[in-house]
């Protein structure tokens, strides 16, 4: 039992461990790309840099979501409008 | 932002919901507008590839644009700030000259939701060199969702948010829901002609293609660009209401719906969203449970 706690212990240090280095390679990334000619930065980090730290640029977390439907739709009304939509 | 605001509250609370809306406006408009020289937005246009350090606001409002870039498969997409200037719309709107001399324009995809790093954790976002953003398409509907959440929150009341013509719901309705005309321009009396929708809840947002016009030479512009090709888009529809969930997914789904022409009416009903499309031959069509035209008007 007390090995056991230990080495979940250990593996709650690792998983620490583990995700302050992905943070830290991110942070090294980003100072590696801001190194770079700055007409050539860009392109890099947009096309080559892996998600090591949170970005929504092009993460695929919420893929597949689109546009929420209203709880319930819209009713036809005869009333007074208190507003109105329109573009602007 | 550019609109005309309304704020539709009980009268006991109405003053404080309308200094946290105008508050609201306020921070939005610092943060993301693209005709202020100091805001975030047009240091960070301007920033040629450097990461650029955000404030939390400012932050929340792109997450929201490349959210609604991926909901809409990049129809919705921020990077067309570059392709904004190339049609000519550099200017608050008010300002702009309706005629334009003639210059040559040809389709040039704009660079891509993609491209812009965001990274929330350091609060920082980086864009390649030249890229630009315009958050024109989420910034006012987000504005919206949020000045009615928050005054709300502060006075315990329903309120209904209007952005020129970006709608959102806070906290409960009135009976029967909250009543709104459905027009192409967001300007004018309410109690004008055309049909009338009640809603409860989210959002509901109308983009049209009518109103943000000018010529250059002897070509009509408007500013909903297709990033596929960098230019206005062109299609069956001229304008599209959309409810949702939120407002920034109303006017997501509506602006997606303009873009993506022929194929909006199956993307719209695909995803269950009640929508009213007005051809560019003013024949209406509805989805997900809009009401019908007859009914309505």
């Amino acid at each position: 039992m007390e090995g056991q706690v230990r080495r979940l212990a250990a593996l709650k240090r690792l998983t620490r461990a583990s995700a302050a280095a992905a943070a830290l390679l991110g942070v090294l990334i980003y100072a590696g790309v801001s190194g770079l000619p700055a007409d050539v930065q860009g392109w890099v980090a947009a096309a080559a840099q892996p998600q090591l730290t949170p970005s929504t640029g092009d993460s695929s977390d919420d893929t597949g979501t689109a546009p929420a439907p209203p709880a319930q739709a819209p009713s036809s009304t005869g009333g007074p409008a208190q507003t109105r939509t329109g573009a602007s | 932002l550019g609109s005309e605001a309304t704020v539709v509250a009980e009268a006991s609370v109405l003053d404080r919901a309308r200094e946290l809306v105008e508050a609201e406006i306020r921070a939005i408009d610092l943060a993301c507008s693209r005709f202020r020289a100091d805001s975030e937005l047009t240091a960070l246009n301007e920033s040629a590839g450097r990461p650029f350090r955000i404030s939390d606001l400012f932050a929340e409002a792109l997450e929201v644009a490349l959210r609604a870039a991926r909901q809409t498969a990049g129809a919705v997409d921020p990077t067309v700030g570059g392709a904004m200037l190339r049609i000519g719309y550099d200017d608050d709107f008010e300002s702009l000259p309706r005629q334009r001399p003639p210059s040559p324009m040809q389709a040039l995809a704009v660079p891509g939701w993609r491209l812009v790093r965001l990274d929330r954790m350091a609060g920082t976002v980086a864009l390649p060199p030249g890229v630009r953003l315009d958050l024109g398409a989420t910034a006012k509907a987000l504005a919206a969702d949020r000045a009615a959440a928050a005054a709300h929150r502060a006075t315990g009341e329903g309120v209904l948010v209007n952005l020129g013509g970006d709608l959102a719901a806070g906290g409960p309705s009135p009976d029967g829901g909250w009543t709104v005309l459905i027009a192409e321009d967001h300007r004018g009396d309410p109690d004008g002609p055309g049909p009338r929708v009640a809603f409860r809840s989210g959002g509901l947002a109308t983009s049209s293609t009518t109103v943000r016009r000018w010529r250059v030479g002897e070509l009509d512009r408007h500013h909903l660009v297709d990033p596929a090709t960098g230019l206005p888009a062109t299609g069956p529809w001229r304008t599209v209401s959309v409810a949702a969930a939120s407002c920034v997914d109303a006017n997501t789904a509506a602006t997606a719906a303009i873009v993506m022409g022929a194929a909006a009416e199956g993307w719209l009903s695909a995803r269950r969203l009640p929508a009213r499309l007005v051809g560019q031959d003013g024949g209406v069509v509805v989805t997900g449970g809009w009401p019908e035209e007859e009914a309505a008007a």
